[in-house]
């Protein structure tokens, strides 16, 4: 562990980069609090009466809350769908020390969702599934079962081999071996999976659009019916974009202190 | 407690064959240590029996039982990890317990077990904590805890004193030991360290390039080692060569001493070769017997003896003198050796 002291610097410097990345979120947060004449005011007003008015209008007068649920639906179902096959598949491809379908799988994330989209459309249409939760749920695993799959390799490699083989002369079958010895050293990996998948599901816009339906709208498709053709509402789409952004920063402040990695520590030789 | 047989295994990773045409057999009870340098198959042959690793012929049997095939939950056999391999997420307590469990063993029955493994090894006070709060020595006590609770019918124990510091790695030679003569059990040993397969075994097999060079008794395999490489290997410092002509029971060496030998068979045509002479049997040359003139290299005083190193012409030996015997480097000493303990390889470096 390098012990170097701090430069007086870095503190501001941290500051400053913090506020550059976080201006849009302070921005669209803000805007969600002014009124239609305030939110396109040139220069813009920094101090301003705030408004709950788009907010209201946010859930009062169209789905939104909903939609919000939808998207919990396909994102939760999503991720842990994705969680369920990565898992073992990320054990099976480290012990085995097999690369290739793990190649396999990133392609699939890194090919244009567009590539999917039409032949999905007319699958899910023909089984009769277009406009579902299963569809839509099934389709975002494209997305989260990779991402978690890639995510989680680095860990089951870091897992010493013995206790896997320490696991098989103490009489269990691979299955047992994953859930009761390898899931708890990997438990750091398995938080960020699952963050990193729910975050990406929760913002996919493209499979959601074409594939869902009236009552399975997601917030991210929702929050674009308030850019209309001649004029766009600033103010709801910021409220709507406030609110979707919510969600994963809850869920990443609130898990966060599980990130902590080192529960490996003592398993051998330390 | 059981037998255990090797026959005919061979193992090979595509062109590189890691073991070939091995045989052999394990008593009940037996204390039995694989020993050689590494990559000489030793851990490979090891988990070949735990059922950790295939291969392509021959066939393994524990008891009667071939177990081609038995995964290694099957195999009722307990291993002992160089690295310990505890699961971190479990208590002691838990980690000693998790194969009587995954063998639905009654809890009471687990129970008494554990606490029985932990009087014998005392680690009964660490029993609820973490692997991380324990020290290594601690650890390697867990990792053989865990295989006794088992009370399997083979132990199996993969170099599990290289992660100890010297003297720990002497405090658990011991209690593996007492372990052995207490439970009486079947024990496999893998280890690069000849020390240690002398202290603990009842028989050893000595191992070189994936083929067995010698088995037997610590005493066999120190007295009548049949290759010289078993002859350098076993004993420390191991045994000294010097090129030779050998006819018949003399051999005459490169400055022209004559020494004679203990031949193994009796062959009278003359072969070039080498003599071998363990340290130990060399001493300071009488005055009016025979000897060799040596030129003493460099001294290492051990208080109860003096470790020499001395050049007979080209060769160079090492002789262990009596403590009280200091030589000074470049010291002209006259050698005998020890009748009957000079022994003779051919060029093949086997034993003749």
């Amino acid at each position: 562990m390098s012990d170097t002291p701090r430069s007086r610097w870095s503190t501001p410097v941290f500051t400053i980069g913090a506020l550059l990345f976080m201006s849009p979120i302070l921005w669209m947060a803000l805007s969600s609090l002014k009124s239609p004449q305030e939110v396109t005011a040139y220069p813009p007003k920094l101090l301003f009466t705030p408004t709950a008015a788009n907010y209201a209008e946010l859930f009062g007068r169209t789905d939104f809350l909903h939609n919000t649920f939808n998207s919990f639906v396909v994102a939760g179902a999503s991720t842990l769908l994705g969680l369920v096959i990565a898992i073992p598949a990320a054990f099976a491809i480290s012990w085995h020390r097999m690369v290739w379908p793990a190649t396999v799988s990133l392609f699939a994330r890194m090919a244009p969702g567009t590539l999917f989209l039409l032949p999905w459309f007319i699958m899910f249409s023909k089984l009769g599934m277009a406009g579902g939760y299963t569809a839509l749920i099934l389709a975002h695993a494209v997305i989260t079962m990779p991402l978690a799959l890639w995510i989680l390799l680095p860990y089951l490699d870091a897992t010493p081999r013995e206790i896997v083989e320490s696991g098989q002369i103490d009489g269990c079958r691979s299955g047992t071996i994953l859930i009761r010895l390898v899931l708890p050293m990997i438990y750091p990996g398995i938080v960020v999976a699952t963050i990193m998948s729910f975050v990406f599901s929760w913002n996919y816009f493209l499979f959601a659009l074409a594939l869902s339906g009236f009552d399975t709208k997601t917030a991210i498709v929702a929050s674009f019916n308030f850019i209309g053709e001649g004029t766009t509402n600033w103010g709801a789409l910021m409220a709507a974009a406030t609110v979707i952004a919510l969600p994963p920063l809850v869920l990443t402040f609130t898990v966060q202190r599980w990130l902590v990695s080192g529960l490996s520590f003592g398993a051998v030789k330390g | 407690m059981s037998t255990v047989h090797v026959r005919n295994v061979k193992k090979s990773y595509s062109d590189l064959t890691v073991i070939e045409d091995l045989s052999f057999d394990i008593h009940d009870g037996e204390f039995m240590v694989f020993v050689g340098p590494s990559g000489c198959g030793k851990s490979t042959l090891l988990r070949m029996i735990a059922g950790l690793e295939s291969f392509q012929g021959g066939e393994v049997a524990i008891g009667e039982r071939v177990v081609n095939g038995v995964p290694a939950r099957d195999r009722n056999i307990a291993m002992v990890f160089q690295d310990y391999a505890l699961y971190p997420h479990m208590t002691i307590r838990d980690n000693m317990s998790f194969g009587l469990k995954m063998r639905k063993t009654p809890t009471a029955e687990i129970e008494r077990r554990v606490a029985a493994a932990a009087e014998i090894l005392q680690i009964g006070h660490l029993l609820d904590r973490k692997p991380r709060a324990l020290s290594g020595g601690q650890r390697q006590r867990v990792a053989m805890g865990r295989a006794i609770v088992r009370e399997p019918d083979v132990f199996l124990f993969d170099e599990p004193l290289s992660n100890l510091d010297a003297k720990l790695r002497v405090e658990v030679r011991t209690e593996i030991k007492r372990l052995h003569a207490r439970l009486g059990a079947t024990m496999i040993y893998v280890t690069h360290d000849q020390v240690e397969a002398m202290t603990m075994a009842d028989r050893i097999v000595v191992l070189k390039g994936g083929a067995v060079e010698q088995i037997g008794t610590p005493q066999e395999l120190y007295r009548e080692p049949r290759t010289r490489f078993v002859a350098g290997f076993i004993g420390s410092p191991g045994m000294n060569f010097a090129p030779a002509r050998i006819e018949g029971d003399v051999a005459t060496l490169v400055t022209g001493d004559r020494v004679p030998v203990r031949r193994l068979s009796s062959g009278t045509r003359a072969v070039q070769g080498e003599i071998g002479i363990r340290p130990e049997h060399v001493q300071l040359a009488d005055p009016h017997g025979p000897g060799v003139e040596t030129l003493v290299d460099v001294v290492e005083p051990l208080g109860a003896d003096t470790l020499v190193a001395v050049r007979l012409g080209e060769a160079q030996l090492m002789v262990r003198l009596p403590g009280e015997i200091i030589p000074a480097e470049g010291d002209r000493l006259r050698l005998s050796f020890t009748p009957g303990a000079t022994m003779a390889f051919d060029a093949q470096g086997l034993r003749i």
